[in-house]
């Protein structure tokens, strides 16, 4: 019994409570149209949003591009300046990096480089001609007194000659008789 | 369900989504007005789609609860500096009904006194008159832990309204039959 009234009697506290909430809702039609609006605000949003990602994208896509078509168009002389650069032959292949450092960051200013280049040019073929003449020296101790037969092909009879001359002069006469 | 169907639905159920929105917002008018505004966008964007898995009111009113937990989240700051009592001066009632509403706010604050899940429990069984089943539905959590705070929020709120001398029962003969002599 006292359940059934406790029941009853907050039901008919909830009852009142629904009484009064609902003189104090809102219209439905105001926040249909608030909310439809605000969707249709949220919808051009991310669409700028869409474009503006898509314009990046395209733009990236382009600079990259351009990039690597860049990087694929540069000859080899871009190698041969950072030989120059290095004095001792041992240390060229280290050169590149510094250099090509260098040449990254001045991308920019493409007259320096076509000066650069012109100046570059005489020296390499200078270079090139120096080192193609180049000889160790330790190249003498690699000579021998023997050398000229080892690099000359033998003569008929040869053999016949050399060792006439090891024979006393009275065999000779014999022999010649 | 067409969008034109689920707005009619909608239309209906209007009023109790309102007052469940309350209930969610504990009471706070302007949240419960953002809260349901909300829930509409959401089914607008095709973020809440009825998919005839339960009631459609079950299914609403889950969406609501969901949406005011989230809200509130976001707005943890602007609640606290909210007054406790539900809110807006402009809905006051007039003061010839002044022993009613004090009555009433004498009850919410009973009802705020409880945990949110008895209190909520309670105000879809009794206000929005669902079956614990449905009500368990929409807080989803099991029918057994729904009648476990069935059971021990009516308790608690029998003992709140003794402790705030709510006495609504000689009130509520005398709405309800007014020429009887108690």
């Amino acid at each position: 019994m006292d359940c059934t009234g406790d029941e009853k009697r907050i039901r008919a506290l909830f009852s009142e409570l629904a009484c009064e909430d609902q003189n104090r809702t809102p219209q439905f039609q105001n926040l249909w149209r608030s909310a439809a609006a605000n969707r249709n605000a949220a919808a051009g949003r991310v669409g700028l949003l869409a474009a503006v990602i898509a314009f990046a994208v395209i733009v990236a896509v382009f600079w990259i591009g351009l990039w690597s078509k860049y990087r694929s168009t540069q000859p080899l002389p871009r190698r041969e300046a950072y030989l120059v650069t290095t004095p001792a032959p041992p240390v060229i292949p280290a050169s590149p990096a510094p250099a090509e450092q260098q040449v990254v960051r001045n991308r920019s200013h493409s007259h320096k480089r076509l000066t650069r280049r012109r100046t570059i040019e005489p020296a390499i073929s200078t270079d090139a001609a120096l080192l193609s003449s180049w000889q160790s020296p330790t190249a003498a101790f690699l000579e021998s007194p023997a050398q000229s037969a080892f690099n000359s092909l033998p003569q008929l009879n040869q053999s016949v000659e050399d060792l006439r001359s090891f024979l006393p002069q009275k065999t000779l006469k014999e022999s010649n008789q | 369900m067409e969008i034109s169907e689920l707005k009619a639905e909608l239309e209906r159920l209007h009023h109790a989504s309102f007052g469940w929105a309350l209930s969610c917002c504990r009471h706070d008018h302007a949240e419960a007005e953002e809260v349901l505004q909300t829930v509409y966008l959401k089914i607008l964007q095709g973020k809440a789609v009825y998919r005839n898995e339960a009631s459609l009111k079950t299914w609403l009113f889950a969406v609501i609860r969901n949406t005011a937990i989230s809200e509130r989240r976001k707005h943890v700051l602007r609640a606290l500096k909210l007054i406790p009592r539900s809110g807006n001066p402009e809905w006051r009632e007039p003061d010839a009904e002044l022993e009613r509403s004090e009555m009433q706010q004498r009850f919410q604050q009973a009802l705020a006194r409880l945990p949110a899940r008895q209190s909520e429990t309670l105000h879809l069984v009794f206000y929005q008159e669902l079956s614990l089943s449905e009500a368990a539905q929409v807080m989803n959590i099991s029918i057994g832990s729904a009648r476990r705070h069935y059971e021990r929020g009516k308790k608690r709120l029998r003992e709140a309204l003794d402790e705030a001398g709510v006495d609504y029962g000689l009130h509520w003969r005398r709405k309800e039959n007014s020429g009887a002599v108690l």
